[in-house]
């Protein structure tokens, strides 16, 4: 049981984002950060989420974004220290380091995913299909970064 | 009812003040079993943020949900 997100998934706010014209902009930000103030409060407390997402932040009645779905989460401070090597996510969100397996910073891989978050939420779009050598999109980001 | 997803489906609970949302889960499978129990961990990680969404309790029954929609 969980409070409750009233207004449902970020993703379908987003996907009907070019009603919203102008603002969208105004709008990207101004739940961006919020996602970023709730992610960080999961990496002060030593947790990983590894599965940020569109559709795993919620809006609250006040359009305020819950930050759910903790199935994937791993501590990696704390008693629970430990090295995350295990694969997982979802495929467009995932870093780089992800694809390539091994060992990786659980902070990291949600920075990244947030990224893709933000990019979604300005454009409407995917930035790519999955972040590795084989995607012509991802090395066309890379090439203009 | 709220949403349906892969492993279960959200119910909007009521009580006298308050508006909750219960997830049930439907697939007992192992994965589906451990994605669960590290959920429930996070409501005893000392998570408490108003942009994370708060868990605010959790059991594992076989549930009986005539009569809800």
């Amino acid at each position: 049981m969980t409070e409750l997100a009233a207004n449902g998934e970020l993703f379908d706010l987003v996907s009907t984002a070019d009603n919203l014209n102008g603002d969208k902009m105004k709008y990207a930000r101004f739940i961006f950060k919020q996602i970023a103030d709730g992610v960080q409060h999961l990496h002060v407390k030593g947790i990983a989420h590894r599965d940020l997402k569109l559709d795993n932040c919620f809006l609250d009645e006040n359009m305020a974004i819950k930050v759910a779905d903790f199935g994937l989460m791993k501590c990696f401070a704390g008693t629970n220290a430990s090295v995350l090597k295990t694969k997982c996510g979802t495929t467009n969100y995932m870093a780089p380091e992800l694809h390539a397996g091994g060992e990786y910073d659980g902070t990291s891989v949600d920075i990244f995913a947030m990224g893709v978050m933000l990019f979604m939420m300005l454009t409407t779009m995917e930035p790519f299909h999955e972040a590795t050598s084989k995607d012509r999109w991802y090395l066309r980001l890379q090439a203009n970064a | 009812m709220l949403c349906e997803g892969a492993f279960g489906t959200a119910y909007l609970a009521l009580d006298d003040s308050n508006q909750a949302a219960v997830k049930v889960m439907h697939d007992l499978s192992e994965d589906c079993a451990d994605s669960f129990d590290t959920e429930i961990k996070s409501g005893q990680a000392g998570l408490n943020h108003p942009n994370v969404l708060r868990i605010i309790g959790a059991g594992r029954n076989e549930l009986c949900l005539d009569g809800v929609d």
